[in-house]
């Protein structure tokens, strides 16, 4: 009986997973919870590759001021974009308890830096509410919905909304 | 998905197929050009049929049902073609190339991701039914007469001849060749090896119709064969051309010459299952029935049979490599010249260390030992990656071929240098740029044949493609004999597209008149009133010519012709570079493209027309600062001095100004990811060691944003 490899993870025996199976119905997602800007944020946690600390990016030009820069993780260089300012925050010097969150989308990846990478939380999918209209700030656009988590609203990111932006190209892939 | 047993069976496919379609299309252009010379070569029709025949069963393998039949029928016609059943004309020949393109365009589906050949249906079944055409109208007579006049062969030997053996042997006879039988020993392990060199040995002398393995054979360590040969010269000439191989030499016996009954060796059948008899064994005797010999079918001993073929090893030495294999072993070594990087910053702590000293001395011995190494071993890795040019000019020819037929246009290509080598990559991104300039000369340049009558050229129009290596980099030129570009038309098509203004244009030199033709939308065609949206824009192929970090360059003369000038790195996989800090930041330039560097005082700078610039051996040289080009931000004021890193590609020159020169290095460029790609004036990211990841400065884009486009610049 191998304690390891269940779709939650974490469960520990069989006889669990026969009371979890039993007692929650409800297919549930596990988010990352991370705050920014003093507001708390979730994504999905199969979506995240990697938690590394903060290393100093390489600025590149002509891009976006919301993102730093590259770093190489393990060989591969990937662009790291600040939350702050992607989701409108006022800019903060980087902390202590800053992290990289390293997410993927296909087969590129990415940095997200986050001033605090707090838990992972279980969320049903019953639970998850669409996003009101008027949410506080002008973080709207990436929000993808509102989880509830022990008590506590967390705002759900539409991740591949956060990664499409526009840089200047000098080339265009192919031609037409 | 890609795991589905189906997709990978396509995913082996793939290459192998592409390298016989490539065969065949290279087969069909000789063919070609042998018969407009008239000299159309059997041998050649038939390596073609073998290709199409490997290429079917191929296709059969992973159902590409489409693709098998039409291998099949293609097949059918060469078959008839071999046996002079069909005439090869121009026409049959465009059937053929019709198919070339069909099989190709079949695979490039698959390599983009298709499963099956349904996406050219319509097209294969239209091209289906004109060879069905082309085969009915065959001709059907079948020639009777003996095969082999009045050479004495035993029976035996003859049933096991294929029909297009046959038809050679009856077509030696009936040019009067002579026929021989060659005897040979192999040793069964280098078989492939010997029988490929002695044919070599027999080709320029006549043409071996057959070999067969022969019954003679008595060592069972080897494989003995008979190859029947017709050659057109004395039995002397054959004796001493194979003088030195061990091999036996008999000229075949005729009719009313032999001197009493043949002992002819019977022949085991042959080896290759394609060579069963396909009809029955032909019961007609030779002319002189008196003297045919007898038929001793000698039934092989079946042992010893499959003994002999127990050595299937291929010829072939070489092996496919995907190119991203090559690509993750060119990271590897420049992550392990990173680590050597990483002892010698051990090594140079321990020379301090006068305890130590007879270590630190060991450590810098192996340190550069392992230095030496990782530089051959990625020189190797370099190597490995090259191919000659010449994979796209092949298939040049064949899109100069069909274009001109399009066009109407009597066109001589013209190729030199075909065996420059270059990046594979880079040879692969080359074939449509390339084909889009040649598409431009043919289409725009050479003028209608009765247009060229008139001016007094000669009617053929010439495009020429050239290529030559010089250092590190590769240049290709394109030239036509046509017309030239017609600058008041380029001017007046760039001031109706809003690039120029009437006065800016007055001003423009020549050249930068010429570069016009890379904007967007600017053409030499007067609009609505000629064929247009053929061709692709040269500011397509500029900026897929940019992506490889390549430049191009135009010239041209009225009324003699246009001459395009490609110049590209050699690769692009891993390169020397300058490391520079400009404004705190540090970056790496491609030293392929720099020519030397200057340092030069605050007072040096002038400025003319509000460009900066510097002079340089009594040339003023325009300058960007780095820190300008990028809008960095400084901390502090610009140095007093500065460096001038002199860049340049083809004729173009640009100073770029830096703070420091750190040193030289080789480095691996990395992508900076697909949403960071293209950004202008940045090639991708190194890491330098020590965690640094630096910025590879893209100096094309550079040079070209800091002179401007000709008009892009006069417009502002």
């Amino acid at each position: 009986m191998s304690t390891r490899g269940t779709p939650f993870g974490l469960v520990a025996t069989e006889e669990a997973w026969h009371r979890r199976t039993r007692a929650e119905p409800v297919p549930q997602r596990e988010y990352l919870i991370f705050s920014v800007g003093g507001e708390d944020y979730g994504i999905d946690i199969l979506r995240i590759r990697e938690i590394i600390k903060v290393r100093p990016a390489t600025e590149v030009p002509r891009v976006p001021s919301f993102i730093i820069g590259v770093v190489s993780v393990r060989g591969i260089v990937l662009p790291v974009i600040d939350l702050r300012l992607r989701l409108h925050h006022e800019p903060a010097p980087v902390g202590a308890a800053a992290r990289y969150l390293i997410v993927a989308r296909d087969d590129e990846r990415f940095g997200l830096l986050v001033d605090r990478v707090r838990q992972v939380v279980r969320v049903g999918e019953n639970e998850i509410e669409a996003p009101p209209p008027v949410l506080a700030g002008t973080e709207t656009d990436f929000v993808a919905g509102i989880g509830r988590s022990e008590q506590r609203l967390v705002l759900l990111l539409d991740l591949d909304h956060i990664l499409r932006f526009e840089v200047p190209r000098a080339r265009p892939r192919s031609a037409p | 998905m890609s795991d589905r047993p189906i997709d990978r069976a396509l995913q082996e496919f793939l290459p192998e197929a592409q390298e016989i379609i490539e065969t065949f299309n290279r087969l069909l252009l000789k063919l070609d050009e042998d018969r407009v010379a008239g000299r159309a070569a059997p041998g050649m029709i038939n390596e073609a049929f073998r290709s199409v025949h490997t290429l079917k069963a191929l296709a059969g393998s992973v159902g590409l049902a489409r693709m098998a039949h039409l291998s099949h029928r293609i097949e059918d016609l060469l078959d008839k073609c071999r046996l002079d059943k069909v005439e090869l004309t121009a026409e049959v020949i465009d059937l053929l190339f019709e198919a070339g393109e069909l099989f190709q365009r079949i695979a490039a589906d698959i390599g983009q991701g298709a499963s099956s050949d349904g996406g050219s249906a319509d097209a294969s079944g239209d091209l289906l039914a004109r060879l069905e055409g082309a085969l009915a109208r065959a001709d059907s007579g079948h020639r009777d007469e003996p095969a082999w006049g009045s050479y004495v062969f035993d029976a035996s030997l003859l049933s096991v001849l294929t029909e297009y053996e046959e038809h050679r042997l009856r077509e030696n006879v009936r040019a009067g060749r002579g026929l021989y039988r060659v005897h040979a020993a192999f040793d069964l392990a280098t078989i492939d090896v010997g029988l490929e060199a002695l044919k070599e040995r027999l080709k320029p002398l006549g043409e071996v119709i057959t070999y067969l393995p022969s019954s003679e054979s008595g060592d069972p360590q080897q494989i003995e064969l008979d190859l029947i040969v017709g050659a057109p010269g004395p039995e002397s000439e054959i004796q001493a051309a194979l003088a030195g191989l061990g091999v036996v030499l008999r000229a075949v016996p005729r009719a009313g010459r032999s001197t009493g009954p043949q002992r002819a060796p019977a022949p085991t059948p042959p080896r290759g299952i394609q060579a069963a008899p396909e009809r029955p064994p032909p019961v007609a005797t030779p002319a002189t029935p008196a003297l045919t010999p007898i038929a001793v079918a000698v039934l092989p001993d079946i042992e010893v049979v499959e003994e002999r073929v127990t050595s299937i090893k291929s010829a072939s030495q070489t092996v496919r490599v995907d190119i991203r294999k090559l690509d993750h072993l060119m990271n590897l070594v420049g992550e392990l010249s990173l680590a050597r990087t990483g002892i010698q910053g051990v090594l140079d702590e321990l020379k301090v260390d006068r305890e130590r000293a007879g270590l630190a001395r060991t450590l810098h011995h192996e340190a550069r030992v392992l230095g030496r190494k990782l530089d051959e071993m990625q020189a190797a890795i370099i190597e490995v990656r090259m191919v000659p040019l010449g994979q796209v000019f092949d298939k040049l020819s064949r899109v100069v071929r069909k274009i001109s037929r399009e066009a109407g246009k009597d066109i001589r290509f013209v190729i030199s240098g075909a065996e420059t080598e270059l990046d594979k990559l880079l040879v692969e991104e080359l074939s449509d740029p390339l084909m889009h300039m040649i598409r431009n000369c043919i289409d725009h340049g050479i003028e209608p044949p009765e247009v060229r009558a008139q001016a007094g050229k000669p009617v053929a129009g010439t495009v020429a493609i050239a290529a030559s290596q010089r250092g590190n980099h590769v240049v290709i030129e394109v030239e036509d004999d046509g017309v030239g570009l017609d600058e008041a038309k380029l001017v007046r098509s760039a001031v109706e597209r809003g690039y120029l203004d009437e006065g800016a244009a007055g001003e423009l030199s020549r050249r930068e008149i010429y570069n016009l033709i890379f904007l967007p939308g600017v053409s030499t065609k007067v609009a609505a009133t000629e064929l247009s949206g053929r061709g692709v824009g040269m500011d397509v192929v500029k900026t897929n010519l940019s992506r490889l970090s390549g430049i191009i360059d135009v010239e041209s003369e009225p009324g003699l012709g246009t001459r395009l000038t490609l110049t590209l790195p050699i690769t692009l996989a891993i390169i020397q570079a300058l490391v520079i800090r400009a404004a705190g930041r540090t970056y790496a330039v491609p030293l392929n493209s720099v020519l030397e560097s200057l340092l030069i005082q605050s007072g040096d700078v002038r400025t003319i027309e509000r460009r900066e610039v510097v002079d340089l051996r009594g040339q003023t040289l325009p300058i960007v600062r780095v820190e300008d080009a990028f809008r960095l931000r400084r901390e502090g004021a610009r140095p007093k001095k500065s460096f001038v890193v002199v860049v340049g590609l083809a004729q173009h020159r640009v100073g770029l100004v830096i703070d420091e020169l750190i040193g030289q290095q080789d480095i691996v460029i990395k992508s900076l990811g697909k949403s960071l790609d293209g950004i202008p004036g940045i090639a991708g990211a190194t890491e330098l060691g020590g965690q640094q990841t630096v910025l590879v400065l893209d100096v094309a884009t550079l040079v070209e944003e800091t002179l401007g486009v000709g008009a892009g610049e006069a417009a502002s």
